[in-house]
Formats: structure tokens, C-alpha cells, sequence
């Protein structure tokens, strides 16, 4: 996977490319911390993640999570299908709350759940 | 931890009968008239039916009750065993072994409905394989499942839904498995009406190791699969899994015992189902209202453990509470779990070992004699060293085996407490060398015999506190373990201040039992190995302790195995007390060389008391006679040349007398000469050798000859039958 981040402005973005599995979100938990530090606002654009397991789906709900504790801006964007499909089943639509881009022609493909609106965000 | 440890030994014991109980189930049913076994397959369901009754397991006792009524009256021969039998009786074993791990990683023990139903079932089949036998099911679960019945109509929630509650192992990714993935799965089985993704446990971002799971998730699931087939789809993430499954309107009960369980606070859990709508509003106010209950506190304590407790602590305390939860899918995994604890190593394989570091020890003092021969001081050195580290292998080797016999006794201290509440006695337990050293081979075996002494010592030995101030005794009650070593044995003394044993009912039941004649007069000793005989028991009432008659004789073949010796010394009134003998059956031991004839014989120097000179007068004056006078004390002796037929001419006569010892038995042996002390590796004598009389094994000198080890309690037994035959003639 290959992990390239740029600034925009004020926000730093962090584009993704590949498989993020158990091999490679070990690489994306520590690229998320240090931009984490330098940065209040990062968005992460998924566009290119062609699978994602559970191992990266978690690390997307760590940085959430630091994001909401440490009052950070945190976007996932262009989220890709495997992305969608994951969430989707997973019920984490409204727990990321980010816009999602489906083509009308697709959106029968996913359910669409919302899942439960009280995530717990700190322990 | 103490608790844990015995749980441990009970879960590893309890596994090994359901061993042989199985295995003599397979021998049955190739040969039904086989009484060994059926008497095995009893034992087994008695001892587990007794251990578990001393933890206060009673689902398993309730169990095992029924199938020891119907393996008696099989035992007694009030029908015969037919391949029905033998699978229904193969059945009850297997989900006695479900309910013996149900309880491995818990501590508050329960049995799920599920299980007791099918528990019935199978009682149900064992009974039907014998028409017009008719076994009394116990009350207690009669009762909760009516319970159950009623509590299905009303406490049904209203919920159309399968709910499927996740909860991972950390590993589980690292075992490639992906979780994700099986929901996926799930999906295309039926329709996933709605799923909450629990991340509580995901630490921050700093901390989080992203090979580990931390997620769970509960899921609405709408499907018309059955339970195994829902379960099915999650078989093989079973064992990194802990995977709980509630049917469409299932009883409140189910989710209040699961929200118990889950890692995740009460409420935290209250929100997550009312908002996914799994349990409504009104159900929940039930639910919260039974929290109420005495359980309440309970709930709070795990609780609040959790919260203080770190990330991982949380973690792991739910997944041992979790173990019980679904049992059907880890209760084989469970045990093995357990077991994988202690390495099990076959004894003959240490045996083995020890073989060849004796044998080690042996080459190396010769080449140490060689290289000293040859001058050459590096190689002198270099042998001196290998001497050294060949000594510290040896005793590492011998370590293995020699455990304390403190280890074992832990765990009787616990069933004494609980045993004695139980019945309301006072007892004060003590254990008098813990440190004792002995084989570990030996204690494994005399675990058992030891407990069914200490519990028959709990219930028909120590009164309650009433019974023993009419007695004048104080309330209390004393039991005591006393072990220590004895020469080159190990006695361990079990003692209560009891009733002592009650001669005349003993006999009265030997007689009944046909073991006694009513018209001969017995000696107390032989009334009182009357207990070991199999099928007497004189205790009035069976109880889920003792008292089926089965105990004791185990007790005495298990001894006999061991080689070892039991004696009872008891008084009416005052108290009983068990004294059991074993060899220390150590395959290396401290030997006295002697030489008979022309032969080396090695014995063991524990036994050896001394060593005397006797004056050729006393030899030739009593040609016949077989004893000298120990500072005025008679000693019966042997003349070892005559007892091993050795030719005689051109020898001197023997003057050696070497004074040897097996308990309280003192005897001579009249030897050629005498050679000294020498390490000897015991080798057990072959097949052909077995019954040899006098000899219990051989070594290997280091001239390479062999060397023959005297059986010391034989020759004194035979000593002393040579003494009584001396009397009759006189």
C-alpha cells in the first residue's frame, strides 16, 4: 500500500493506495499519529483502496475517535467501494458521518444502514 | 490462585476418568460380560459425582447421580449391557465432560438450559435402553424446566429477530481470520436487519496495535436457518470467537445474562439494544428491575473491575467469563487449554532418561579412570568438568520427578473447608510436611486414595459439634496430614479424633456381605481390612460423598499399585488413624555392595541400620538357628548363601550380619562381604524375571558387571515366616 500525504491549505490529506489489510494499517495508525500532531485538520481519501479488512477499518475508527477526543478534523473522502461496502455492512455510516458519493444506478447494491447514533466516542 | 489450582487438578482428573470410563465402555461393548470395566465405568461417574459434590457443582452431581443408580444395578447384574446402552453411556460421558469444562473458567457455575435439556434427553435414552427399569430423573431439574416452559410463554421478547452478539479474541487476526469477512457471510445467509459495531475497546491511536481486534458487534439478523446453521457459518472463527446467539423473541433471561457477560458496561448495553431496538423499552425496565436482584452486587463488583482494571485486564476477564457462555463450541478446547498448562510427560519416558544418565554417570567415571591412567592433564581436566556437568544433569533429571507432596495437599484443604460447612462440622486441618519430597509419578497416584481417606475421615469419622461435646470432646474437630520419610519410604498419616471405627458394624456388614464368617473371632486388624474389601460401606445413608462402598477398596489396589502398604490403627471413641507406606521407587538410590557367593548384590542403604560381626562360635553353635543376639535383642537373619543356593566349598564362613529395616520389621542378612556404599541406576528386571523372589532389580557396575538389588521387604517378610515356623517347632 502506499501512503502519500500533501497540504492543502490548512488540511492535511493523506491518500491511500492499494490494500489496507493487517499488513498495511500498521503503516496508516502511524502515518495518522505524526500527521495528527502537526496538523488540526486531515482527511483521509480512500479513493484507491481497492480492500479493506477489519484490522483497517479499526485504525479508521482509532483515528476517529482521536479525532473526537482531541477535537481534531477528521474526513474520510472518496471513499472507494470496498470502503462503502464495509462500512455499510458494518452499520458505521453515521458513526463517520462523512459525505459518501454513490452513483444512483448502485445504491441498491448497500443497505444504507445507519447503525446506532450513539457511538461512544470517549471511554 | 488456590481455588484455581484445584479447579485445575479436578478439571485435569475429571478429564482422565472420562478417559478410562470411555475407554472401558469400548472394552464392554466388545465384551459385555467384562466386570473390570463396568466396576471402571462405575468408579469413574462415582469419583466425579464425588468431587464435584465436594465443589458444590450440582448440575454435575445431579447428572452423574442417575447414571450411577443405573451403572449399579448394572454392576449388580440386574441386566445385561447391549450396544444401545453402551451409546447412550457414551453420550452421557461426553456431555459430562461439556459440563465439567462448562465450569472451567468460571466461577459462578451455571448450566444453560440447552444443556440440562439435552443432559436429560440422554438419561431419557439411557433409561430406554432397559424397558421396565425406571430410574427417579432428578427433582430439581424437573422443576427448572417447567420453569423454563412458563418463563418461554411469558418473558419472550417481542424482538422477531436472531441476535448474534460477537466478541473477539485479540488474536483473531493474527490467525487470519477477519471478522469483517464473516459478517459478510452472515449477509448472504439472510438479511442483516441491523447491526451496531461496538468500538469501546479500541484503545487511542497512540496505543493501538493494529494487528490486535478489539471490535464486537451485535447484529439483528433476519433468517429462517436454524441455530446450528446460524452457528455453522461462524465454525471456524469458533475458537477465536466468543459467539452468543439468542432465537427470535428468546427470554429476557438470555439478555440479561449476555449483557452480564460482555465486556461493555450495563448500560452502555441497555442503549445499544433499545436503540437497535432488540429489546423495547418496557422489556428493558424488566430487565433493569431484575438487576435488582441479589445478582446486583455481583454485576457491580465485574463492573467496576473492568473500569478500573487496564485495557487488557477488561479484556481477558470477559473472555474467561465468556468461556461458559457458549460452551457446546469450546468444551473440548477448554480442557485441552487447561491441560496444556502442565506438561504430561509418559513416566516411561523419564524413566528412560534416567536410564541413560545413570548409564552416563557410569562412562564417565571410567573415563575418568582412564585419562588419569594416561596422564594427559588437559584430558584429565576436561574429563573432571564433564564429571561435573554430568552430576548436574543427573540431578536436574531426578528434579523432574520429585515434586512436593505439598502441591497435592493444597487442594484438600479447600474440600475440607467446604465438605465440613456442608455437613456442618467443625473441623481444624492441618498438613505437617508439605515439603516432603517425592515422585511425582507417586503423588499423581496417591491423590486419589488420600482423598477418599480424608473424606471418609470428614463423614463418618469427625461428629458435628454437638455429637462431640456429648462426647466430652471439644466441638472442633482435628484432621491432619502428616508426611515424612522413613526409611528410604515415604508414610504419609491421615488422623482424625473421631468416632473411630465401629467394629461391630463392620463385621456385621462383612458378614452380610459374606466377606466374614459369623462363628470365627477375627482380630482387630483383619476387621478393620474388612473396609477395603469392594461393595461395604457402613455408612447408613448414601450420600453424594462417600458411602457407596466403592472407596476403599480403589484406596488399597491403588497402594498395591504403588507398591505400598496401608494400615488402619483406630480406637472407638478417640480416633482413626491411616497410615500409608510407599517406596520412594526412585530410579536412582544410595546402595550398600555386598558380595554373596562371588556375586555383587546391591541394598538399599536406607534400609541399612547397621552392620555387626557375629563370632564363629554363635555361626557354628546354632547350625539351625536363624537368630543372633543384638544387645539383647533377638534378630532373626537370613543366611543369604543358603537362601541364593550358593556352593560353598573353599569359602569362609560368613561373619557379616547387616541389620536392615523395612517399617517396623528388623531383620539380618548374613553376607560374604562386605563392599561399601555405591550409586546404583535401578533397571527394572525383564518380563521372565518378575516373580523372581528376593530381587527387585539390577544395576550396572562400573567394572560393567551387573549387580543383583535385594527386595529388602521380601527378604524380611521371609525372614520373619522363617522366625514364626522356628516358634511352631518349639
Amino acid at each position: 500500500m502506499d501512503i502519500e500525504t500533501t497540504k492543502t491549505g490548512d488540511v492535511c490529506v493523506i491518500s491511500l493506495k492499494g490494500d489496507l489489510n493487517i499488513y498495511s494499517s500498521p503503516a496508516l495508525c502511524e502515518e495518522l499519529k505524526s500527521i495528527f500532531e502537526k496538523c488540526a485538520k486531515v482527511a483521509l481519501d480512500l479513493a484507491g483502496v481497492s480492500e479493506m479488512d477489519t484490522s483497517g477499518l479499526q485504525c479508521l475508527l482509532a483515528a476517529k475517535k482521536y479525532s473526537f477526543k482531541n477535537q481534531k478534523a477528521f474526513k474520510i473522502i472518496n471513499h472507494s467501494p470496498a470502503i462503502i461496502k464495509m462500512i455499510d455492512l458494518l452499520g458505521l455510516i453515521g458513526y463517520f458521518g462523512d459525505k459518501i458519493k454513490i452513483p444512483a444506478d448502485e445504491r441498491s447494491k448497500y443497505s444504507l444502514k445507519y447503525g446506532i447514533k450513539k457511538q461512544r466516542v470517549v471511554i | 490462585m488456590k481455588l484455581d489450582a484445584v479447579k485445575q487438578t479436578f478439571i485435569v482428573e475429571c478429564s482422565e476418568l472420562l478417559g478410562d470410563m470411555e475407554s472401558a465402555l469400548l472394552v464392554l461393548e466388545k465384551n459385555p460380560k467384562d466386570n473390570n470395566s463396568i466396576n471402571a465405568v462405575f468408579r469413574a461417574a462415582h469419583t466425579i459425582k464425588g468431587s464435584s459434590g465436594m465443589f458444590g457443582y450440582s448440575g454435575i452431581v445431579e447428572f452423574t447421580h442417575v447414571m450411577e443408580n443405573f451403572l449399579e444395578k448394572l454392576r449388580q447384574g440386574k441386566f445385561e449391557v447391549n450396544s444401545d446402552m453402551i451409546a447412550a453411556l457414551l453420550g452421557c460421558g461426553d456431555h459430562l465432560s461439556k459440563l465439567v469444562s462448562l465450569f472451567t473458567n468460571s466461577d459462578n457455575y451455571k448450566i444453560d438450559d440447552a444443556t440440562v435439556m439435552r443432559g436429560n434427553q440422554l438419561l431419557e435414552s439411557l433409561t430406554k435402553t432397559q424397558p421396565g427399569m425406571e430410574l427417579k430423573m432428578p427433582d430439581k431439574k424437573a422443576v427448572v424446566t417447567s420453569n423454563n416452559t412458563q418463563s418461554q410463554e411469558r418473558n419472550g421478547v417481542s424482538n422477531p429477530y436472531w441476535h448474534i452478539s460477537l466478541r473477539f479474541k485479540k488474536d483473531v487476526l493474527r490467525h487470519g481470520l477477519d471478522p469483517a469477512s464473516f459478517i459478510n457471510y452472515l449477509a448472504e445467509k439472510g438479511e442483516i436487519v441491523n447491526v451496531a459495531t461496538i468500538a469501546d475497546a479500541v484503545p487511542d491511536l497512540e496505543k493501538l496495535d493494529a494487528e490486535e481486534c478489539f471490535l464486537g458487534f451485535e447484529i439483528s439478523f433476519k433468517s429462517e436457518s436454524s441455530l446450528d446453521e446460524i452457528a455453522n457459518i461462524f465454525e471456524f472463527i469458533a475458537d477465536d470467537a466468543y459467539i452468543t446467539i439468542i432465537e427470535p423473541c428468546g427470554e429476557v433471561e438470555k439478555y440479561q445474562e449476555l449483557i452480564t457477560h460482555l465486556p461493555e458496561s450495563t448500560e452502555r448495553m441497555f442503549e445499544v439494544f433499545s436503540e437497535m431496538n432488540v429489546v423495547t423499552k418496557s422489556e428493558l425496565g424488566e430487565l433493569t428491575q431484575k438487576k435488582s436482584s441479589p445478582e446486583e452486587s455481583k454485576v457491580v463488583v465485574a463492573e467496576k473491575i473492568t473500569k478500573e482494571g487496564s485495557m487488557d485486564d477488561s479484556h481477558e476477564e470477559f473472555f474467561s467469563k465468556r468461556e461458559e457462555q457458549t460452551p457446546d463450541e469450546k468444551a473440548s478446547r477448554t480442557v485441552a487449554d487447561t491441560a496444556a498448562k502442565f506438561i504430561r510427560i509418559e513416566a516411561q519416558k523419564l524413566d528412560n532418561l534416567i536410564n541413560l544418565v545413570g548409564e552416563l554417570v557410569i562412562n564417565v567415571a571410567k573415563v575418568r579412570q582412564l585419562s588419569e591412567i594416561n596422564g594427559d592433564k588437559e584430558i584429565i581436566e576436561a574429563s573432571l568438568t564433564m564429571g561435573r556437568l554430568v552430576e548436574e544433569v543427573r540431578d536436574s533429571a531426578m528434579n523432574i520427578r520429585m515434586v512436593q507432596i505439598g502441591e497435592s495437599f493444597k487442594k484438600f484443604e479447600r474440600v475440607v473447608r467446604d465438605l465440613s460447612r456442608q455437613m456442618g462440622k467443625q473441623i481444624d486441618f492441618k498438613v505437617i510436611g508439605a515439603e516432603t519430597e517425592l515422585d511425582k509419578t507417586v503423588v499423581e497416584k496417591i491423590n486419589d486414595p488420600l482423598m477418599h481417606l480424608i473424606r471418609n475421615s470428614i463423614d463418618h469419622g469427625i461428629g458435628t459439634p454437638e455429637e462431640r461435646q456429648k462426647r466430652g470432646k471439644k466441638p472442633v474437630g482435628t484432621l491432619e496430614v502428616n508426611a515424612f520419610h522413613d526409611t528410604g519410604n515415604i508414610v504419609i498419616e491421615i488422623s482424625d479424633d473421631g468416632e473411630g471405627l465401629n467394629k461391630e458394624k463392620i463385621l456385621k456388614k462383612a458378614i452380610e456381605a459374606k466377606l466374614a464368617r459369623p462363628s470365627t473371632s477375627y482380630t482387630d486388624d483383619e476387621i478393620f481390612s474388612f473396609i477395603f474389601e469392594p461393595g461395604l460401606s457402613t455408612a447408613e445413608k448414601i450420600t453424594d460423598v462417600s458411602g457407596r462402598g466403592v472407596g476403599m477398596d480403589v484406596v488399597r489396589r491403588n497402594i498395591e499399585a504403588l507398591r505400598g502398604t496401608i494400615d488402619i490403627k483406630s480406637e472407638a471413641g478417640v480416633g482413626t488413624t491411616m497410615r500409608i507406606s510407599l517406596p520412594l521407587t526412585l530410579a536412582i538410590i544410595d546402595g550398600f555392595l555386598v558380595e554373596i557367593g562371588s556375586v555383587a548384590y546391591v541394598i538399599p542403604l536406607d534400609m541399612v541400620l547397621e552392620c555387626i560381626n557375629i563370632s564363629e562360635e554363635d555361626e557354628i553353635s546354632k547350625e539351625t538357628g536363624n537368630f543372633v543376639n543384638l544387645r539383647g535383642e533377638v534378630l532373626p537373619y537370613l543366611r543369604m548363601r543358603d537362601f541364593f543356593n550358593v556352593d560353598l566349598t573353599n569359602k569362609k564362613i560368613q561373619d557379616n550380619i547387616i541389620v536392615v529395616r523395612y517399617g517396623v520389621h528388623k531383620a539380618g542378612l548374613l553376607v560374604d562381604r562386605l563392599i561399601g556404599e555405591y550409586q546404583t541406576v535401578i533397571k527394572p528386571l525383564g518380563k521372565i524375571f518378575e516373580n523372581l523372589h528376593g530381587i527387585s532389580g539390577a544395576t550396572i557396575l562400573g567394572d560393567g558387571n551387573v549387580a543383583l538389588i535385594l527386595d529388602i521387604p521380601k527378604l524380611i517378610k521371609h525372614a520373619a515366616e522363617l522366625e514364626n515356623v522356628d516358634m511352631k517347632k518349639e
